[in-house]
C-alpha cells in the first residue's frame, strides 16, 4: 500500500468584470472551456460601477470561496486543494519501498484571471518537481471566431487530457490521454468557434508535449509541432437530449531527431511494460478521435488516438523501417445516482452531507486499450532495435469506481483496476499477465 | 573488383543453399550440420547499421549487442546480436564477434544454431592452428567445437579469414557431449591459478567459472560441487583420488591434456600463465565434470616442447599422474593422439595443407590481420616443420616413460 498527499494551492485574481459566463465561452484553452463549471450556486453578481474618479471600494468575500474584489477590476479568489492517494497493487509500485509511505508528491500554486475583458491569463506552477511550470499562458479573445492564446499550455489533442485534476471521473487519466496525448509545451495557438456547433483550436509548438519526454534526456521527443483539433456539437442549440453531444478530431505533426524514442507504454499505476531501443527519425504524426455525450446524470466519453513516429534511414542497410506505432482507445461512461447533472458538475452536491443530505455518489466504470509496437507486418516480430516488426506489447484495463462528493469541500474516489497485459514478461509482473490494483483517494478543496 | 569478391561457390555450397533455401524458413532450425561443413570456403556476410558498426568498432571492448543481419551458405537471417568478442583478440581493425540469433528474437536459430562464434585468428598468423586442433580433438573423440574457415564481409566489405566455431552452449552439449541439459561452465581467467584450493567460500569459483548453462540454479547447486573439487588438493594420495574422481573424469582431462602436450599448447589447461582456454561440464545426472578445449590459437609452439612440461604446476594433473593407472593412461593417450595424427595416412600433414591451400588466397587478400605476409610465410613454415617433427619426439618421449615405468 502506497499513500500519497498532493497539497494544492490555487490563487484566482480577476482584473475586470471576469467571471464564469466568460470562462464558459470559448476561451481559456479548452482546459477551462471543457471543465464543467466549479459550482451550481448563483455566482456572486458583479461589483456595481463606482463613479468613474471614486476609489472601488475593497471587499472580501468567504462563500462560495474566499474571495477579494476591488470593485470591478480585481478579484481574488482563493483555492486550496490537498489530496491524499493510497494505492495497492498486485503488481509492485515503481516507488514501492514502504507499502505505508505518506508523502506529499506535489505541491501547486497558481493564479488566474481576465484583465480588461478580452485578456486571460493563468500561471499555474508546481513547487516541486523537475518539470514545475504547468499552464502560464494569455489568451486574447478579441474576436470569438479567432482568439490567440500564447504560452504554456495543453496541445490541443484529448478531451481527457484536459480534463482538470480536481474533475476527473478517475483517479488517474485513460492509458492513451496519459501516454499518447501531447501534454504541455510552448506555443501560440489561435481558436475559436466559426459558427455555433464548432470550435476549432490550431497552433504551433516549440516541442511535442511534456506526455511524450521522460527525465531521461537522451530519448528523443518531437520538435516544433503543429497542433490542431476540431469539435462539432451538432445539437448544441437544441433543448433536447443530444444537445451536449459532442465529437472532435485532432492531429498533431513533428520532426523527431535521430534517438531512442522516449515514448513508451505505462500500465495505470505508472510500470513500464514497453520500452523501445529502437532509433527513429522523422516525423511524428498523432491522429485523435473523441466523443462525449453528457444527458442528465450519465455521462459518456471515449477517445481513440494513434501516434506514428517514422524511422528514416534506420534499416540495417540503411532504408527505412515501418514507423512505431502506439495506439488504443477507452470507453467510459458515469452515472450520478445522486441525480446531478453531470454536465454542470458534481462538485457541489444539491445535498451535502452535513446538511442532511448524503453529499453527490457517482459510480463510474471504463474500459481501455493501448498497444505499442510498428506498423510493419513483413517478417517475424523482434525487439531488435533495427527489427522491421518491433515485438508488439499491449495493455488492456477495466476500471470500475466510486466518486463521493460529500460536499463542496470532499471528495473521496475509489477505484479498481483490473490490468492485463499482452506479454507480462516486460511487464511489472512476470509471473502472470493479469493483476488487480486499488486507488483511494481522499481531496479536500477549499 | 577482386578476386575475393567475384569468386563463385562451389557446386557442393551452393546445392546445399538452394536446398536450404527452397525447403523451410530461415528462422527454422535445420541441423548445425550444414554449417561445419568445409566444402571450399564460404563467405559469411554482415550487415550492420553504418552508425552500429562505427559504434561496434569503438567501443570493441565492450559486450554491448548490435542488431545485424547475417547471410551464410545463401541463407539470410534477419536481427541476430551481434557482439564483441575475445580477450587477447579483441580487435576494432579486424572483429572478433559473437552472433546471437535469438537475442531479439525468441527462438530464432540458424540452420540449428542458436549462436555462433566468429574468431578473427588475429593471434595466429598461420590462420590455421585454432581449426587444426580443434579437428584434432574431435578426431580423437574428445569433445571439441566444430569449426569452418570462411571469408567475413561486413556490409559487403571483406573484413578478413575467420574461423566459424560451434558455440560451447546446451546444443554442443547435446550434440557432443549427449546430455543439453548438463551444465556447462566457462572459464574466467584472472591470474594464474594452477587448480589449487581457493578456501571454503562458493565466490571465488563463481568468479572462475561463468556458469554458461542452468546458470539460473542456486549458488550451491552451481557451485559446490567445484568448490568440492578444488579443495581437495589440500589432500593426497588415494585421499584425494577418492575425493577428486566422482567430481571429474581424469583420464578424460589427461586425454586433453594428452592433445594440448602434443601440439604444445601453450595456453591451454596447462597454460604458460595457468590455467586457462576450457569450459567444464557437468552432466545432468552426474557431479563428474569434464573438460572441454577452447581457442587454441597458441598451439603449436614449440616442437621441441616435453609432454610432461608444467605437468607438475597444476596440482590436479600432478595428482593424477603419480598414480601409475592414470600415468599409463597419459601416456595411451598420447599414444592415441600420435596415431591419429601421424599414422599411415599422414593425417596431420594432409590437413595442414588442405587448409593452407584453403586459406591462402583470403589470407593474403586479408588487410586487416596483423601480420604481414612474410611473417605468415615464416610461421607457415615453421608450423610445417613442427608438423612433420612432432610425432618423432612425442614418440620418443612415451618410449622412454614407458621404459621407465617398467
Amino acid at each position: 500500500m502506497n499513500v500519497r498527499a498532493v497539497g494544492v494551492v490555487v490563487l484566482a485574481a480577476s482584473l475586470g468584470a471576469a467571471d464564469v459566463a466568460m470562462a464558459q465561452s470559448t476561451t481559456i484553452a479548452a482546459a477551462l472551456a471543457r471543465q464543467p463549471p466549479a459550482t451550481e450556486e448563483p455566482q456572486p453578481a458583479p461589483a456595481p460601477s463606482a463613479p468613474d474618479d471614486a476609489p472601488e471600494p475593497a471587499v472580501v468575500r468567504w462563500r462560495p470561496l474566499p474571495s477579494v474584489r476591488i470593485g470591478s477590476h480585481l478579484r481574488l479568489d482563493v483555492h486550496f486543494r490537498l489530496q491524499f492517494d493510497a494505492r495497492d497493487s498486485e503488481a509492485p509500485l515503481e516507488e514501492d519501498e514502504d507499502d505505508t509511505r505518506l508523502d506529499v508528491a506535489r505541491r501547486r500554486l497558481g493564479v488566474e484571471g481576465v484583465a480588461f475583458r478580452i485578456v486571460e491569463f493563468e500561471i499555474e506552477r508546481e513547487l516541486t518537481g523537475d518539470d514545475a511550470w504547468r499552464d502560464v499562458f494569455v489568451n486574447v479573445r478579441a474576436n470569438r471566431r479567432a482568439e490567440i492564446q500564447a504560452g504554456h499550455f495543453r496541445l490541443p489533442f484529448s478531451i481527457d487530457q484536459d480534463i482538470g485534476a480536481t474533475n476527473r471521473d478517475f483517479t488517474s487519466r485513460s492509458l492513451i490521454a496519459r501516454q499518447l496525448a501531447p501534454g504541455r509545451d510552448p506555443g501560440v495557438m489561435v481558436h475559436g468557434r466559426p459558427v455555433r456547433p464548432i470550435e476549432y483550436e490550431v497552433g504551433v509548438f516549440s516541442r511535442d508535449g511534456r506526455n511524450a519526454r521522460t527525465r531521461n534526456e537522451t530519448k528523443v521527443t518531437g520538435g516544433r509541432t503543429v497542433a490542431w483539433r476540431v469539435v462539432a456539437q451538432p445539437w448544441r442549440s437544441r433543448k433536447h437530449g443530444l444537445e451536449d453531444l459532442e465529437f472532435g478530431v485532432a492531429r498533431t505533426h513533428s520532426d523527431v531527431p535521430l534517438g531512442l524514442p522516449a515514448l513508451r507504454g505505462e500500465t495505470v499505476l505508472e510500470s513500464v511494460f514497453f520500452d523501445s531501443d529502437t532509433p527513429v527519425l522523422g516525423a511524428r504524426q498523432r491522429t485523435g478521435l473523441q466523443m462525449r455525450w453528457r444527458p442528465g446524470p450519465f455521462s459518456m466519453m471515449s477517445e481513440y488516438i494513434r501516434v506514428t513516429t517514422r524511422r528514416d534511414g534506420q534499416e540495417i542497410e540503411g532504408g527505412d523501417l515501418s514507423p512505431l506505432r502506439a495506439h488504443g482507445w477507452y470507453l467510459s461512461g458515469t452515472w450520478a445516482v445522486t441525480g446531478e447533472r453531470k454536465a454542470r458538475g458534481l462538485s457541489s452536491p444539491r445535498r451535502p452531507v452535513f446538511r442532511g443530505g448524503p453529499g453527490a455518489i457517482e459510480l463510474a466504470a471504463r474500459i481501455e486499450r493501448i498497444t505499442f509496437g510498428s506498423t510493419g507486418t513483413s517478417e517475424a516480430p523482434s525487439t531488435g532495435p533495427r527489427a522491421e516488426v518491433v515485438l508488439p506489447n499491449g495493455d488492456r484495463a477495466a476500471t470500475l469506481g466510486v466518486n463521493w462528493y460529500l460536499n463542496r469541500y470532499v471528495k473521496v474516489q475509489a477505484n479498481v483496476v483490473r490490468e492485463r497485459l499482452d506479454d507480462p514478461l516486460r511487464g511489472p509482473l512476470p509471473s502472470q499477465p493479469s493483476f488487480w490494483s486499488r486507488v483511494l483517494l481522499l481531496q479536500f478543496t477549499l | 573488383m577482386s578476386a575475393i569478391m567475384s569468386s563463385r561457390p562451389p557446386l557442393l555450397a551452393a546445392i546445399v543453399a538452394v536446398v536450404v533455401a527452397l525447403t523451410a524458413h530461415p528462422a527454422v532450425a535445420q541441423s548445425g550440420d550444414a554449417i561445419f561443413v568445409q566444402d571450399g570456403l564460404p563467405d559469411l556476410r554482415l550487415f550492420v547499421h553504418s552508425t552500429d558498426l562505427e559504434q561496434l568498432r569503438d567501443n570493441y571492448q565492450e559486450n554491448t549487442y548490435y542488431p545485424a543481419d547475417l547471410e551464410f551458405r545463401g541463407v539470410r537471417l534477419r536481427n541476430v546480436g551481434i557482439r564483441s568478442r575475445g580477450s587477447g583478440s579483441r580487435s576494432a581493425t579486424k572483429l572478433g564477434l559473437r552472433v546471437d540469433m535469438n537475442r531479439y528474437t525468441k527462438g530464432q536459430e540458424f540452420l540449428g544454431q542458436k549462436s555462433l562464434i566468429l574468431d578473427n585468428l588475429w593471434q595466429d598468423p598461420t590462420n590455421v592452428r585454432e581449426v587444426l586442433t580443434m579437428k584434432l580433438f574431435a578426431r580423437v573423440g574428445l569433445p571439441a567445437p566444430r569449426e569452418v574457415f570462411a571469408r567475413v564481409f561486413i556490409n559487403d566489405a571483406y573484413e578478413g579469414l575467420y574461423a566459424v566455431v560451434e558455440d560451447i552452449d546446451e546444443q554442443f552439449a547435446g550434440r557432443a557431449l549427449g546430455d543439453e541439459r548438463g551444465t556447462l561452465f566457462e572459464y574466467n581467467w584472472l591470474e594464474p591459478w594452477y587448480g589449487t584450493s581457493r578456501g571454503d567460500d562458493l565466490e571465488p569459483y563463481e568468479a572462475l567459472f561463468e556458469a554458461q548453462t542452468n546458470d539460473t540454479d542456486p549458488k550451491g547447486t552451481l557451485y559446490a560441487p567445484l568448490r568440492d573439487l578444488f579443495t581437495a588438493s589440500e589432500e593426497s594420495g588415494e585421499s584425494w583420488r577418492a575425493r577428486v574422481e566422482p567430481l571429474l573424469d581424469l583420464r578424460e582431462l589427461l586425454a586433453c591434456v594428452a592433445v594440448e602436450a602434443f601440439v604444445s599448447e601453450l595456453d591451454g589447461v596447462l597454460g604458460y600463465a595457468g590455467v586457462n582456454n576450457f569450459y567444464m561440464f557437468r552432466p545432468s545426472d552426474s557431479l563428474r565434470h569434464v573438460v572441454v578445449p577452447w581457442d587454441k590459437d597458441n598451439a603449436f609452439f614449440d616442437v621441441t616442447s616435453s609432454v610432461w612440461q608444467r605437468t607438475q604446476e597444476n596440482v590436479i594433473v600432478e595428482h593424477a599422474l603419480s598414480f601409475p593407472d592414470l600415468r599409463e593412461s597419459y601416456l595411451d593417450s598420447l599414444t592415441q593422439v600420435v596415431d591419429s595424427a601421424a599414422g599411415e595416412d599422414d593425417w596431420l600433414t594432409n590437413e595442414l595443407e588442405a587448409m593452407l591451400a584453403l586459406v591462402d588466397e583470403a589470407s593474403r587478400q586479408d588487410q586487416h590481420k596483423v601480420y604481414p605476409e612474410e611473417e605468415r610465410a615464416a610461421a607457415v613454415e615453421q608450423l610445417r616443420a613442427f608438423v612433420a617433427g612432432r610425432a618423432g619426439r612425442v614418440r620418443a618421449e612415451i618410449a622412454a616413460a614407458r621404459a621407465e615405468s617398467h
